[in-house]
């Protein structure tokens, strides 16, 4: 919060805010509180900048972040929240926020368990590949109770690819999504690419749709590429206010910016 | 009219079949409300994760509920037995929210084994939500062959709509009806429409189902005259032609075809008029300068 104290008076950061403001306004998160409820972002293009946005928003809370990542390093993250206005590595050193590497802590479950090859959990069923995961989490987030904390997990599909089974995965979400329920102050945060052509992304995606209180659904324009507009945006809220709403979007550098349908040459 | 009937008589094992678009999930605890207040006792059984405003729900409808997370790993025998250890009498009701994690972890097969074994072993009613947006159709297919009563749930203008098939212990099979129709038109096109004749429903505050209404949609089929809809792209901008368009698009004549019925007494445009000039023989020799 002292960064952002410190930043206000920039005018560049400003301008951050309020593309920020925009999205959060959008998807009524200024209005409806994320403790206790679990949000999906379905992206059918690569790279949510709509999960960057969100990740802004629970640092400008001041909430605890546990961002756990399959597909990027820290530095990653790190360089598009500077872009965004905030400093992951500034939040890592104070505590305020942790990294989990998907892969490294399926890779170190492997040695554990004295496997030659780092990927022989996906021909043994009987263990569950990402029970170590999934107890990486728990004890991080064991450590903030009763406090607001976000857990972030960017691009659960990569699991898919490597060989998980869909029921793994869906079991994996509903243990972090009973972690989140028991601490009413927490919420969950999932991305999932989705391909057209693959079945088991897509039953995936749509049974977690079913669970998750918020889904936002990221395209690509229907009628190909356009200079003034990224995507077209669907936010769907399965609790109340039960709204359907759509949105077009248009990504910057350092943000996005929201269009009602039809309004972005405006 | 399916909802309708079901309410009036008692349980009967039913499927509600939802999708993203329409959660089946407030119409599957309006029917156990409804049972629950005519004396049967729920046992309620979740599989699904449970939205942050579904603990407040099952306060307001005072049933007892735990959610298990599926473990592929355990037996379904495990799942079957937990399931025939709360139905000891005939006043139960047993609810599934929902089969999805367990289609996940068995296959439909074993399942169908362990509901039909149920349904065998006792003579409980089981009331089951599915999310038909998960599946194929080979498993919701597979599903409608162990419960008698199918419902699927949608939305279309701006209402809740229900429709299903339920085959009665009598053998007869209430269907929501939908037939084919057609008229014709001016211009001696064929218009083709269907009828499905589904039910409306509300759902209030409390949990009571009302206002279940026939509701009949028609449908216009494919018009054979107009462009298919596959050759339009999909734009926001309006690019297909309504009938009155396309009447007036019928009626404009293009100037490049030529008119056969053209009359003779018309005057005529561009024509070449060609005068025979006389010709203009000399009657001298014109070898007559040759010194031959």
């Amino acid at each position: 919060m002292e960064d952002f104290e410190y930043a206000w008076k920039n005018p560049l950061f400003n301008s951050l805010l309020k593309m920020a403001d925009t999205v959060i306004k959008a998807l009524m998160l200024d209005k409806i509180q994320m403790d206790g409820k679990s949000l999906i972002i379905v992206q059918h293009n690569d790279g949510s900048p709509f999960l960057h946005s969100l990740l802004t928003q629970s640092a400008r809370q001041g909430r605890k972040i546990c961002l756990v990542s399959f597909n990027h390093s820290v530095g990653y993250y790190h360089n598009v929240g500077t872009r965004l206005g905030w400093n992951l590595n500034n939040l890592l050193s104070k505590n305020q926020a942790v990294f989990i590497g998907g892969l490294q802590t399926l890779k170190d479950s492997s040695r554990l368990q004295n496997c030659s090859n780092p990927f022989d959990f996906l021909f043994n069923p009987s263990t569950c590949p990402i029970q170590t995961l999934l107890l990486s989490i728990q004890e991080v987030v064991s450590n903030w109770v009763e406090q607001p904390f976000s857990l972030v997990i960017d691009e659960l599909d990569c699991l898919l690819s490597l060989g998980v089974e869909p029921k793994h995965i869906v079991k994996f979400f509903q243990h972090c999504h009973s972690l989140v329920q028991t601490n009413s102050k927490g919420s969950l945060i999932i991305s999932m690419g989705v391909t057209p052509s693959d079945k088991e992304v897509i039953q995936c995606s749509q049974l977690l749709a079913h669970w998750c209180d918020l889904v936002i659904t990221e395209k690509g324009l229907q009628t190909g590429k356009s200079k003034d507009l990224t995507g077209s945006l669907t936010v769907n809220w399965n609790i109340h206010p039960f709204t359907e709403q759509h949105f077009h979007f248009k990504c910057y550098d350092r943000g996005i910016k929201m269009f009602a349908p039809g309004t972005a040459v405006l | 009219m399916i909802l309708k009937d079901i309410l009036t008589q008692p349980p009967v094992s039913t499927l509600i079949q939802d999708s993203c678009s329409l959660k089946g999930r407030p119409l599957f605890l309006s029917l156990i409300r409804h049972y629950s207040e005519n004396g049967y006792s729920i046992r309620y059984f979740k599989y699904d994760s449970p939205l942050s405003s579904e603990i407040t729900e099952m306060e307001q409808l005072k049933i007892s509920w735990k959610t298990s997370i599926v473990d592929g790993n355990q037996d379904l025998m495990s799942v079957e037995n937990s399931w025939t250890s709360e139905a000891r009498n005939d006043q139960v009701l047993v609810a599934i929210d929902s089969l999805s994690p367990l289609l996940l972890n068995w296959t439909v097969g074993a399942i169908a084994s362990a509901l039909r074994n149920l349904q065998k072993t006792t003579t409980v009613s089981v009331i089951a939500l599915v999310h038909g947006d998960v599946h194929d159709k080979h498993t919701l297919q597979a599903l409608n062959y162990i419960f008698p009563c199918h419902l699927a749930v949608r939305r279309a203008q701006g209402r809740n709509l229900c429709s299903g098939t339920w085959r009665k212990a009598s053998g007869k099979i209430t269907d929501s009806v939908k037939s084919t129709c057609f008229s014709c038109s001016k211009n001696l096109n064929l218009n083709y429409f269907f009828f499905a004749q589904d039910e409306y429903y509300s759902i209030t505050d409390k949990w009571e189902l009302k206002d279940v209404k026939e509701f009949i949609e028609t449908q216009p089929a494919v018009m054979p005259d107009s462009l298919p809809k596959s050759a339009v792209p999909k734009s926001t901008f309006k690019l297909d032609l309504n009938a009155r368009e396309e009447q007036a698009r019928s009626q404009v004549v293009l100037p490049y075809i030529k008119k056969h019925n053209e009359s003779s007494s018309e005057p005529s445009r561009g024509k070449i008029i060609y005068e025979v000039e006389a010709p203009d023989w000399d009657d001298e020799d014109p070898d007559d300068d040759l010194e031959i």
